[in-house]
């Protein structure tokens, strides 16, 4: 899944999987501990996801069910990314989640600047619990963050490396796995 | 496109795991389990504002700290006529509350009402609290009682709640009731 049109020192860089390992260890080691945090107090996310007034108030089950399932979904994809199994599908979920709630994040803090100016004179001063897991955090810096970590997706989805993947193992010994002798009549 | 569909396999994949697994998991966690089909945020109890009403009347009718310093110094308090009620969670609650309130964790209120709502129902006044600030654990812990058959003329709503509590330098106690 390598951009054909990557420059040859890009190529030579991935192949060394250092840039995946980096990635995965860093993204995936991030969303572990994300998804800890939310697990230890799931009502504190539920009402979280609440406050971003998304889903529709007369039918509980779409809030309720992601407050439930979305932390374990941030695991299952820690998990993946750090193990390297399902590494590009893992990678994929994790890019989408960053894609949708980021911009989400952006017009909450926007809201709340121009709602409450005086508390939030600049657009970086705005601190408030997004939910992410760390409680009240600065906008700028969660931004920042945010992004760094879909780079660290981008990276884990796309790079043609198999190197320190745990699926890698398994696929190098079925290939190096001697083919079955077949049986003889005596 | 092998590697593709491969993806978008894992991610499918990955997506059941991860909702089976918080599905199961909830099932079987006690305390802080989320009841799917519960609407835990009704909507308010009022009508909204129309051309022959266009001033919304408040839902419950609130307190400010003096007014519940002076209910707090009430003798009916001793008597059980007045009861406040902490919406908080176990743990800010057991780290401080208004001395005598009963604790209603409003997303935990299976647990609670049994002992707080024939108190709460026989009393002459209910002053709800949580937090303060723009918690709205305590409005819904008055919406849930009004639900439950109490008049909502006797709730009242201590908006600042315990920072505001805490801060005027009161009395309070620490612990389970």
């Amino acid at each position: 899944m390598t951009a054909p049109s990557s420059p040859g020192w890009l190529r030579r860089l991935d192949a060394t999987g250092i840039p995946l390992l980096l990635a995965r260890l860093g993204v995936g080691g991030m969303f572990a501990y994300l998804a800890y945090m939310k697990l230890r107090d799931p009502i504190n996310f539920l009402k979280l996801t609440h406050e971003y007034g998304l889903l529709p108030p007369g039918q509980p089950i779409f809030l309720n069910l992601t407050a439930v399932a979305l932390p374990w979904l941030e695991m299952v994809c820690a998990a993946a990314l750090l193990l390297g199994v399902g590494r590009r599908g893992a990678a994929l979920l994790i890019a989408g989640m960053l894609l949708f709630f980021t911009p989400l994040l952006f017009l909450h803090a926007w809201n709340l600047h121009t709602a409450i100016g005086s508390a939030f004179p600049t657009f970086c001063a705005v601190k408030f619990d997004c939910g992410c897991g760390t409680g009240e955090v600065f906008i700028c810096p969660k931004l920042a963050e945010n992004s760094a970590l879909l780079i660290g997706a981008l990276i884990a989805l796309f790079s043609a490396s198999r190197r320190f993947c745990l699926a890698n193992v398994f696929t190098r010994r079925r290939a190096a796995a001697p083919a079955q002798p077949v049986p003889q009549r005596a | 496109m092998k590697a593709v569909t491969a993806t978008i396999g894992q991610t499918a994949l990955l997506l059941v795991l991860g909702a089976a697994i918080g599905v199961g998991v909830n099932t079987v966690r006690g305390k802080d389990q989320i009841d799917l089909r519960r609407n835990y945020f009704p909507p308010p109890t009022t009508a909204p504002a129309s051309a022959t009403q266009p001033v919304q009347k408040r839902e419950f009718q609130e307190l400010t700290l003096d007014e519940v310093v002076e209910v707090f110094d009430d003798a009916k308090v001793v008597t059980g006529e007045y009861v406040f009620v902490d919406a908080r969670a176990d743990g800010p609650y057991q780290e401080g509350h208004i001395p005598g309130a009963l604790q209603c964790d409003y997303y935990r209120s299976e647990r609670y009402l049994p002992s707080v709502l024939d108190r709460v129902q026989n009393a002459e006044k209910v002053v709800v609290y949580c937090n303060g600030g723009d918690c709205e654990d305590s409005l819904l812990v008055c919406r849930e009682f009004m639900s439950l058959a109490v008049p909502p003329e006797r709730t009242y709503l201590f908006r600042g709640g315990w920072e505001a509590w805490k801060q005027a330098g009161e009395p309070f106690e620490q612990g389970e009731k």
